[in-house]
């Protein structure tokens, strides 16, 4: 490998550590957040994390957004979940890029507001297709219509914010390209 | 990358996030009994207790301890050291197919019988 590649990739690690600490410090500001005391949904959260993700995923690439989600997802299950609440994550997370990914073909006429929406709505589907699997009925998904409200809601807020910032960050980060 | 402006597009993605709610929450294939049964299902294994006996129930799953109650053909999560506390706000349950899910814990209550009708089936 030659010193300008290795270069490079060092760079892109370093780079996206930096973007892996990003994702890490929104879902902990997640956490801190007594949202369950309001809306008394399993597994709703504000998605602030995706905010990273789809950051990442425009303006890097879709394997640093890969790489910085399942980084997330890994250390928040460990150092606040449990096995199971991993296994949610993972689900959600999977999804969530799926759809990501699928948007970014057939999807560009979207605005971050509408690809924030459809892709808090697959995180919600992963996690419920996560306890189906877990528990081995269906009948969780009666918790679906609600998620898939409050993923309309909260996941639209996430986009409009997206929509703002990420114009402002796109000289910075062709600069760390 | 996508755009920075809210688009026709975007509308529809709504739309259709909205239809699929609103389609599982008209779900034609459910049906509400009054359940006989509550069944609490754990990583290690399932039980199940009739709503017909009031009693405590102590669980502990993955570290985390919940005391379930049965109190007049109803169930209910009465306190839970979980992080999350959805199960402390869930309510009490007594129609067949409504459930109380603990997703640290890996706990489910569920309301199973009934007078003969058929569980709420989804899917």
């Amino acid at each position: 490998m030659s010193i300008m590649s290795q270069g490079r990739r060092t760079r892109r690690i370093a780079i996206d550590a930096m973007l892996c600490t990003f994702a890490v410090m929104l879902s902990y500001l997640e956490v801190l957040l007594p949202l369950s005391a309001l809306i008394p949904l399993p597994g709703f959260r504000l998605g602030l994390a995706n905010i990273a993700v789809l950051v990442v995923f425009c303006l890097f690439s879709p394997i640093d957004a890969a790489v910085v989600s399942a980084v997330r997802i890994l250390l928040m299950g460990l150092l606040f979940g449990s096995t199971t609440s991993l296994y949610f994550s993972v689900m959600g997370g999977l999804l969530s890029f799926l759809v990501l990914l699928l948007l970014s073909r057939i999807g560009k006429k979207c605005s971050f507001f509408g690809v924030s929406v459809l892709s808090a709505a697959a995180h919600n589907t992963g996690q419920i297709i996560a306890a189906v699997t877990l528990f081995g009925t269906s009948l969780i998904t009666s918790y679906l219509p609600a998620l898939l409200l409050a993923s309309v809601v909260y996941g639209g807020i996430v986009g409009l914010l997206l929509n703002l910032i990420t114009p402002k960050l796109q000289p910075h980060a062709a600069k760390l390209r | 990358m996508f755009r920075t402006r809210v688009t026709v597009r975007d509308a529809i993605a709504v739309a259709v996030v909205l239809f699929a709610a609103c389609l599982l929450l008209w779900a034609p294939w459910q049906s509400r009994a009054d359940g006989a049964f509550l069944v609490i299902t754990t990583p290690d294994g399932t039980s199940e207790y009739a709503l017909s006996e009031n009693r405590e129930i102590e669980i502990n799953s993955q570290g985390i301890v919940l005391i379930a109650v049965i109190e007049n053909g109803a169930a209910y999560v009465r306190e839970s050291d979980c992080p999350d506390g959805v199960c402390r706000v869930g309510g009490r349950i007594f129609k067949s197919g409504e459930s109380i899910l603990c997703a640290p814990a890996g706990i489910r209550l569920s309301i199973k019988g009934g007078d003969g009708n058929v569980d709420y089936v989804a899917g």
